[in-house]
């Protein structure tokens, strides 16, 4: 026998022996033994997270292979979520129906179940109960004060804690704003309130909100100088759904010729696209692409200088909005190629399926439209062209008048069904809550002198009064819309994401 | 009939997924022979059996060779004279302690970080444990088969000739010695032998470098048909194994932990994987079978497959394989026994 053999066979007794020891350990003290892991769940992916509307599945990881139907029907959540379980491997996936309402906070349990082998038809060893809890972010709003000390000041209304917050200063003129996207900051555009009459002079600021943020008790918003208005004056802005990019239309202060759009990334410097003339824009939910209208249609521009498009529609004139997941958008054709139709405008539904369905066609004005957070209905406010004799004078003197109101459109019957005429046309958008809960908009009433004071709108009148309203879709309690008239005066209502 | 298509399939894919990689190890070790020169790798080698079979083990980050490639190469270095300890470490680390596996383990596994990390460090350990072990044998033919013996004597001999030709140049006389022999360049004639080709390269590079490829071809070919020959059998065993005890047979055997891991061994010894896309077969067991028991797959499988017995039948005796695959199984399920039970 030579050393080697007698060194194998002495190892090959001891690993035996060693084995045998620990088989027969694990099974004398059964499921009970110390240090002995149980099946468990590892990871909960929402654990102790403030969730929005991006968050829409979540995943818990096991350790061991798991009796899948065992932990199907043991897993609750409280209060309930309606959803989809898939599985990948060992890890469950919960995919909800739609967003989470916000301002609520939730529990999962799962107090039984089992593990599972693959040759074995008894049970397997039970699994550690689990508990488990996540909140939705608080439900908040912000809008434009027209009233008193807070005249064209961004305030922040916060649903859940029924909490009001002034967010900029006296000094400044807020024009336009779009919340980041998890509300924790708000892009907007003010100018000085000594400058207010000079839309040149708009500057871009950045001011944070403060929504669920609890590190501290009393919150002071602050603002940060995003772009100034030194050399170029600043138009219309759009923040991408990511929050990392800005894409500004800018026109230089001493040469109107030099007009275009800019990006700005998170460093803060900004960029000129060149792109050529270009008219309205929007960039779209996947943060990468640039919808503008060009010439006549709507190009699709990836954000680096000079690009060449992507894409190019021409039938469609404007892009009024992209769903949030970015698979569907409302476009408008304005039928310039069809004599029957001039000086009307269609209403398309458009996805990334190759569908494009008309969804009304009009006389008036599409004014602005919005998809709920499923993306099963478009609310949009839209005008009726109206003829009426206006006898006032003494004489038969006929006019057009533009009437707005609001519409929800169900995209899967194509049905449109009016649901709130507006007193007034007013230059307005709606906003949709992200969880789904209602669509703010304000009525404003103008006057058409000329602009002296404070509170600009985009129309050359001056707001006198300007309330906000939330229409409140059918729910389980009530079959029919319900508008609500909130006690705050203001204009430009929008949800925080 | 359909079994035998069943089978055949098999045989062919586990051929297609082999040869590359046996290939690749046959060039390295025909390499080795050519450009290594073994005094230097030896003394370069550490003497102690820990650190060398550390060495032998770390060897597989310069040789990404799967369980197939590494046959020639680990038998290479037996042959240059490398210790047993390297050589066997080389053979049992290589196929898993390379970069490609690591990274294939990794895009498979990345979600379970542990399983990378423990296959590295349960098959470092297995390897330096028993190349460690191997090292107690002092005479390394011990463990040969009789066919290497013969080689490896003949090497020495040849290499002792080769040491000893400049003193019988001073004690026989050049015109007495049998061989070839280069008149005219100086008054002695000079006889043709590789002593003479080391010592003079600048004399017959040219000659050399083709006699060099020749042997090198040779090599490659020589290898090729007798690892080739093995390998087609190993691959026709396993493919047999696998159509007479079909993958479900084995499942079934998965009852609890422990049975789990024996399971997924005799999988991975059934269906003879290379090392380099076992991750993902394995990954499809993840619902199915408990994380020890995907480890105990990753590691074995790349040390003892049946179609890589028929290869490692070229270097060692049957009962060093025995020995091998004996404590490479108590190895794996003693490790892989206690991470089931600790995670």
């Amino acid at each position: 026998m030579q050393t080697i053999d007698k060194i194998a066979v002495i190892t090959i007794i001891v690993l035996s022996f060693t084995i045998s020891i620990l088989v027969w350990g694990t099974n004398a003290c059964g499921t009970e033994c110390l240090f002995h892991v149980k099946p468990q769940v590892t990871n909960f992916s929402w654990q102790n997270k403030a969730i929005g509307r991006e968050d829409r599945a979540f995943l818990l990881y096991f350790n061991r292979p798991i009796d899948r139907d065992s932990i199907e029907n043991n897993l609750v959540i409280e209060p309930p979520l309606e959803g989809k379980i898939s599985w990948s491997g060992n890890k469950l996936a919960y995919t909800l129906d739609a967003p989470a309402p916000y301002g609520e906070k939730y529990r999962l349990f799962l107090e039984a179940g089992n593990q599972q082998f693959a040759g074995g038809e008894a049970a397997g060893e039970a699994i550690k109960p689990f508990f488990g809890q996540f909140k939705t972010r608080d439900r908040a709003f912000a809008y434009i004060g027209s009233e008193g000390n807070n005249q064209g000041r961004l305030i922040l209304y916060n649903w859940t804690k029924q909490e009001k917050t002034v967010l900029t200063p006296d000094n400044l003129v807020v024009f336009d704003f779009e919340p980041y996207p998890q509300g924790d900051r708000i892009l907007f555009s003010a100018v000085a309130k000594k400058q207010q009459q000079d839309i040149s002079q708009l500057k871009l600021y950045s001011v944070t909100t403060g929504v669920n943020d609890n590190s501290s008790p009393a919150f002071n918003p602050e603002i940060q100088l995003v772009l100034d208005s030194k050399k170029y004056q600043n138009n219309k802005f759009d923040l991408s759904q990511d929050g990392k990019t800005i894409v500004v239309q800018r026109i230089n202060q001493n040469n109107a010729n030099d007009f275009g759009l800019w990006k700005i990334t998170e460093d803060l410097v900004p960029q000129p696209l060149e792109t050529e003339a270009v008219g309205d824009f929007l960039l779209t939910p996947d943060s990468q692409t640039l919808a503008v209208a060009q010439g006549e249609g709507i190009a699709l521009l990836p954000l680096n200088p000079d690009a060449v498009p992507l894409d190019f529609l021409p039938q469609f004139g404007r892009v009024v909005t992209f769903s949030t997941d970015g698979m569907a958008a409302a476009m408008v054709n304005y039928n310039t190629e069809n004599a029957d139709l001039r000086y009307t405008k269609s209403l398309y539904y458009v996805n990334n399926q190759g569908v494009q369905k008309e969804l009304l066609n009009l006389e008036g004005s599409i004014i602005d439209c919005q998809f709920n957070p499923t993306a099963t209905h478009l609310y949009c406010l839209l005008t009726e062209l109206k003829f009426s004799n206006n006898l006032t004078l003494g004489q038969a003197d006929a006019e057009y008048r533009e009437q707005p109101y609001l519409a929800e459109i169900n995209l899967k019957t194509g049905k449109t069904i009016p649901l709130l005429a507006l007193p007034e046309y007013h230059d307005s958008e709606l906003s949709v809550a992200p969880d789904g809960l209602g669509v703010l908009f304000d009525q404003v009433l103008t006057t058409n002198t000329p602009v002296t004071e404070a509170n600009p709108s985009d129309s050359s009148s001056t707001i006198i009064k300007s309330r906000l309203w939330l229409l409140l879709p059918p729910t389980n309690e009530s079959e029919v819309h319900q508008v609500e008239q909130l006690p705050l005066i203001g204009f430009h209502p929008q949800w925080l994401p | 009939m359909s079994q035998l298509h069943n089978a055949f399939t098999l045989f062919i894919s586990l051929l297609v997924e082999a040869i590359p990689f046996l290939l690749l190890g046959v060039l390295l070790s025909s390499s080795l022979l050519l450009l290594v020169d073994e005094r230097k790798l030896i003394t370069k080698l550490p003497k102690n059996p820990l650190l060398g079979a550390i060495a032998g083990s770390c060897i597989g980050f310069l040789f990404p060779v799967c369980e197939c490639g590494n046959v020639p190469v680990a038998r290479r270095l037996l042959l240059k004279g490398v210790s047993p300890a390297v050589a066997v470490a080389f053979l049992l680390a290589a196929p898993t302690i390379n970069p490609v596996v690591i990274w294939s383990t990794w895009v498979a596994f990345g979600g379970q970080p542990q399983i990378v990390f423990l296959r590295i460090v349960f098959s470092l350990i297995i390897a330096i444990a028993i190349g460690c072990l191997f090292s107690v044998q002092k005479d390394v033919k011990g463990l040969l088969q009789p066919r290497l013996i013969k080689r490896l004597n003949f090497l020495e001999n040849q290499q002792q000739n080769l040491q000893s030709s400049p003193q019988e140049k001073v004690e026989v006389p050049a015109l007495l010695q049998s061989g070839s022999f280069l008149l005219g360049e100086s008054a002695q004639p000079l006889v043709m032998n590789e002593a003479l080709l080391v010592e003079k390269p600048q004399l017959q590079s040219r000659k050399v470098s083709k006699q060099k490829w020749q042997q090198f071809i040779d090599n490659v070919l020589q290898e090729l048909q007798e690892l080739g020959g093995m390998l087609v059998l190993g691959s026709a065993i396993a493919a047999t194994i696998q159509v007479f005890v079909p993958r479900e047979v084995v499942f079934s055997l998965g009852q609890d932990n422990i049975t789990s891991i024996l399971a997924m061994m005799l999988l991975a010894a059934i269906v003879s994987i290379c090392s380099t896309v076992d991750s993902f077969f394995a990954l499809s067991f993840v619902s199915t079978f408990t994380s020890g028991s995907i480890l105990a797959f990753l590691v074995f499988g790349p040390t003892i497959d049946i179609k890589a017995l028929g290869l490692m039948l070229s270097i060692f005796k049957p009962k060093i394989i025995i020995y091998l695959f004996a404590i490479i199984a108590q190895l794996v399920f003693l490790m892989t026994f206690v991470y089931s039970y600790f995670f």
